[in-house]
Order: structure tokens, then sequence, then C-alpha cells
């Protein structure tokens, strides 16, 4: 990705009100989850006297069954949530990238067998593949996030072996071997730079779906462990007094969706963005072919795009 | 189709085998004793070692991988460590609820979906389809334990409407069925619905654009015709595949749904043995999902080549 063709992406974008939007709303509670620690009122694990106490000055949004400042946890759950998704996610490009750079750019039979291995977890639902990896290593945030990238790996290996079997038949491609260069140097110079945009796309679009798994996961009891919470656990104690207080549910509920909401707005600006200006305007989301994943769902894996758009 | 069929079929079996065998190996991983979990954590050590000895565990990993792979293959799933009940007799006991969920799930969302993905597709960019798309955002973002709630909140507690929790079978009583079944299902179409609108917009807005549409336009029929015969049908297909790609989700989305409302069908089956590190049971039901996967991509592929005639091999 060439820093003109980053800056022009960046111009498109920022035209876009539903994008900044998205972008704005994604740097607050980035922001508020970074700072989580310096600008909540109150600790962790701090108990006041009030139980189930509606919002007051000292505590804005009130507190929980055991006395538990609603912001402060609200605060630290954005930063697990935020944190779990970030780590789950670039874990998966980094070992997407790598599989599909191996499997496309040398082909034969490494690429059948790695394709083998990707198929089979992207056959299996992605939430359910994380829960039976987090379930037999044991549930702790660290591996939910090493759920989390296992199901979202296939996704980027294919993305990338689809883009860097593509580019080694190019001629440029052909004319630097031609030239003497080795494999490290064509895949950095040649490949990764064709790979970039819609990878950036994909990981913006899985960053949404990771929080909302991460959440499932944490609710379900799967992944952070007390005092430790995250969005997904402050729902589970909320559901436990549901009937005199649903504001606890109400609050963390409310987040998970403000947030995830932005990530995916910020991500179809994106590809919108990156797309070739013919594919702009009202139709655009149609998958006018641009790009492997326009038109996608969320969470759809991309070899799908490419069946239901180019289906023989 | 037949070809279609056994090419399929020939190419899910290595499938299976290779989910088989990851789960498998990351159990090999698990921390924790297996004969210690089956004797449960009151037995003494000899007791241990005799059920070592009866599940053989100290048989080489491959050898066990195998025997579990032939067991499985006559209908015999092993015992799970938590209920000492055999793992096949339970997922047969359990397999209806999660079923029925899944049904009442998947209509609810194709009846929440298809009228919502036409008023768009129809006339993309107007205020109903921008309206409808900041519907559909919403519904792909609220994570399903949280519209569970709410619907608990409103529906149950607030007005006593619906029960709150548990299941009723159909052939007990199918109104009490639908009363217990229709909060679950509902939290799982919102997704799915959402989806499935936002594909055929998608198709739609652009099987619209086409030369045939234009052409049957210019030959004065009708738009009812246009629409429902000419354009629905191709842009139908795409949303096959969604459906298709959510009958998984679904069992997924079961985990979370069945243990808010205490359904007791595969997902909370699922759970439990996660939680307690219940490997038989953790093998069995990922071999029931991925055998259901597989089927549903099958049966999906199988109706595309049936729907659409360019798919059909020569």
């Amino acid at each position: 990705m060439s820093d003109s063709y980053a800056r022009r992406t960046a111009a498109r974008l920022v035209r876009r009100p539903a994008a900044v939007a998205g972008l704005a709303v994604v740097g607050v509670f980035g922001v508020a989850g970074l700072l989580a620690p310096v600008i909540s009122p109150y600790g962790l694990t701090e108990t006041s006297s009030e139980f189930r106490a509606g919002p007051s000055p000292d505590h804005w949004l009130g507190t929980d069954a055991i006395g538990k400042d609603t912001l402060s946890q609200l605060l630290h759950g954005i930063r697990t949530s935020l944190w779990a998704s970030l780590v789950a996610v670039t874990l998966a490009v980094v070992v997407g990238t790598v599989i599909g750079l191996c499997a496309g750019y040398f082909g034969g039979r490494t690429d059948r067998l790695l394709m083998r291995l990707v198929d089979a977890v992207l056959s299996f639902p992605g939430l359910l593949t994380a829960m039976v990896v987090v379930g037999l290593l044991g549930p702790s945030v660290l591996n939910a996030m090493i759920g989390l990238s296992v199901a979202f790996t296939p996704l980027f290996a294919r993305l990338v072996r689809g883009q860097a079997l593509a580019v080694r038949e190019e001629n440029y491609v052909k004319a630097a071997v031609v030239v003497g260069c080795g494999p490290v140097r064509i895949i950095r110079r040649h490949v990764l730079p064709n790979v970039a945009p819609p990878l950036v796309v994909q990981a913006c679009m899985t960053f949404g779906f990771a929080l909302l798994a991460e959440g499932a996961l944490a609710f379900l009891g799967l992944s952070v462990r007390p005092p430790e919470t995250s969005l997904g656990s402050m729902l589970r104690r909320g559901f436990g007094s549901i009937n005199d207080t649903p504001r606890l549910v109400l609050v963390p509920g409310l987040a998970i969706t403000v947030l995830t909401l932005a990530c995916n707005t910020v991500a179809d600006g994106l590809r919108d963005a990156m797309a070739r200006p013919s594919g702009e305007g009202a139709g655009a989301r149609a998958g006018s072919g641009d790009g492997a994943v326009a038109g996608l769902p969320a969470g759809v894996p991309t070899e799908v795009a490419v069946e239901v758009e180019g289906r023989p | 189709m037949v070809r279609v069929a056994v090419g399929r079929l020939a190419s899910a079996v290595p499938l299976i085998l290779l989910i088989t065998l990851g789960t498998f190996v990351l159990g090999q991983l698990m921390p924790g004793d297996q004969a210690r979990a089956v004797a449960g954590p009151d037995a003494r050590p000899e007791e241990v070692a005799q059920v070592r000895r009866d599940l053989r565990l100290d048989d080489p990993a491959p050898v066990r991988y195998v025997r579990w792979l032939t067991d499985a293959v006559q209908g015999d799933l092993g015992v799970s460590a938590a209920t000492r009940r055999p793992v096949a007799d339970e997922l047969g006991r359990r397999w209806p609820v999660t079923a029925s969920l899944g049904v009442a799930a998947l209509t609810l969302s194709l009846a929440i979906g298809i009228p919502i993905g036409i008023a768009q597709g129809l006339r993309p960019g107007s205020w109903l389809d921008r309206a409808l798309l900041a519907l559909v955002s919403v519904g792909l973002a609220a994570p399903a334990f949280w519209l569970a709630t709410l619907l608990v909140y409103l529906l149950a507690v607030e007005r006593r409407w619906l029960p709150a929790l548990g299941y009723v079978g159909f052939s007990e009583s199918p109104v009490e069925w639908a009363r217990h079944i229709f909060m679950p299902a509902l939290t799982l179409a919102v997704v799915g619905g959402a989806e499935i609108a936002r594909q055929l917009r998608a198709s739609l807005v652009d099987v619209l654009r086409q030369d045939h549409i234009r052409a049957a336009t210019a030959r004065g029929l009708h738009p009812r015709v246009v629409i429902g015969k000419h354009a629905l049908r191709n842009a139908s297909l795409p949303v096959l595949t969604i459906v298709g790609l959510r009958i998984g989700q679904l069992l997924a989305g079961a985990v979370v749904v069945e243990e808010m409302f205490e359904l007791h069908g595969l997902g909370s089956y699922a759970l439990d043995a996660i939680l307690n590190q219940d490997f038989a049971v953790v093998q069995g039901v990922v071999l029931v999902t991925a055998a259901v996967v597989v089927a549903v991509n099958l049966a999906v592929d199988l109706l595309y080549h049936w729907a659409n005639p360019k798919a059909r091999p020569a």
C-alpha cells in the first residue's frame, strides 16, 4: 500500500459521514479503554455499601449487586473487550498471512495441505471453534484470544492466498524472478502491497465480529476470570438481577452494540473507499466485483463471497 | 446432480475426519487427567487406575484415535465423564430441542429478512432503504446474549406474556412449544434476518440493473411479474448460501441461547462439556456439528444446481 494510495483512501473515507461517525465512536471507546485505570472513579475491586443504587453524583451509572461502581466496571470492560479483540485479530492476520503466502506463493503440495486444514476450520462455525479451543485449553482471556484467532485465521489465509496466486502470474513478478529476485524480496515488494488493502478491510470486519464473539465467550464464563471484567462478563452478572435492575444489563449491552456497530460502519466505509471509483455510489454495496470482500455480510468467509458472486 | 452429490460426499468424509482429528489432537493438550475426570474427584488412586485400564488411556494417542473412530462409526461415542451416560444416547435425547429451535429461528429469520431485503432492494437510496439499513446494521451488531436479556425483560418480566425459561416438546403441546421457543428463536433470528436482508438487498440491486430485467420491463410485463418471476429468482441464489451458513451459525448461537433459556439441547450439552472438560462429549458434539454442516452444504449445493441451470454440469 503506497503512501499516496493510503492518502487517497483516507480522503475518500472522511467524505463519508457514517464512516467518520463510526471512527469517532471507535476513537472515544479506544481512549476510554486505554485510560480506564486512570479515569475510572473507583478501582476494579472497590465496593461501596450501596447495592444496586441508581445513578447519582457519586456513581454516575449506579452500582451493581455487590456495590461495585458500574461506570468503572464499564470502562475496564471496554478495555478488556477491545484488547482481547485486537490481539485475536492481529494474531489471525499474522498467522493467516504467513499461511496464505506460503500456500499461494509456493503452490503445489504445500498449497493443497494448508488449504485442506484451512477449509476444515472454515467449515466449522467460528464461535463454536473458539469455544471448543477455549474448552480444551481452559477458560482465560489468553485462551479466548487464541480460540478466536484460530477461528479467524482461515479467513485471512484464504484471502492472502488468492491475492498471492493472482500476483504470481503478473508479468512484473515474472520479470523480477528472471532478474534474480528471491522469494522474500518478491513477497515483500510485490505480493504484500497488493494484499494489504483487502486485508485491512477484512481485519476491520473481523474486529466487529471479534467483539461480539469475545462478549459471548465472556458471557458463558469462557474468557475473563474475576475480578477482571469484560463487557460480556458484566452482562452475565447483570442477567442475574434483571428482575429489579435491568440497567445492569442495558449498559454493557448497549456498549457492545454501539462499539460493534461503529466498527462495522468503519469497515464498510473503508471497503467502499478502497473500491475503484467506478464501484462508488449507492449500488457499490451490491458487490460489483471490486475487491474480494465487496458486498459481503460481516463475518462471511471471503471464499463464500467469491462463490456468491462468481458462481459458474 | 447425482455426480455432484457423490463428488461432494467423497470430499466431505476427509473433511469430517480432519475435524475430529484436530479436536482429538487439541484434546491431548487439554490440562487434567481424563481418567480422574471420569472416576470423579473423590476416587481412590486404584479406582482411577481401574478407569484408566477400562478406557485403555495408556495406549498411544494414534491407537486411541483409531479406536474412537471405529467405535464412532458403529454409533458408540463413549461415555460422558460428568454424567456417566453414553454420549450417543444423550445426543439422541437432546437433538430434537436444538433442531426445533433451529427450524423456528430459521423460519423467523426468513420472515424478517426477506420483506426487509425486498423493500430495500427495490428502491436503493430511498429513505425507506436508509431507515431499514440502519435497522439491519443494529441487528448485525447487537449481541444475541443482550437481545435475549432484553426480550426476557420486556416479554417475561415487565409483561408476563411468555415463560422466561424451559422447553415443552412440540408433540406434547404445540401451543406451549411455540410460547417457549419464541424468545430463544427470535434472539437467534435477528442476526440471521439482518444477514439475509443485507444479502438480498445487494443481489436484488445487482439483478435489477441487468439487461434481461430491462428487456422484460420494456416488453411491458407487469412489475410484479418482472420482480417476482425474473428478479427475485436470480437474487435468491446468494441468499441460499447465506441460509446455509446460518444453519452452522445457529448451532453456535444455540450454545448461548440454550444456556440463557435453560433449554436442554445440544448447545447446553456442549457448554457443560466444555466447562467440565468432558472430552468424550466435546468430541461427540464436534462430530455432530461437522456432520450437520457438511450435510447442509451438500443440500445447498444441490439446491443451487436445481435452481440455477448455469451451474449444472454440461
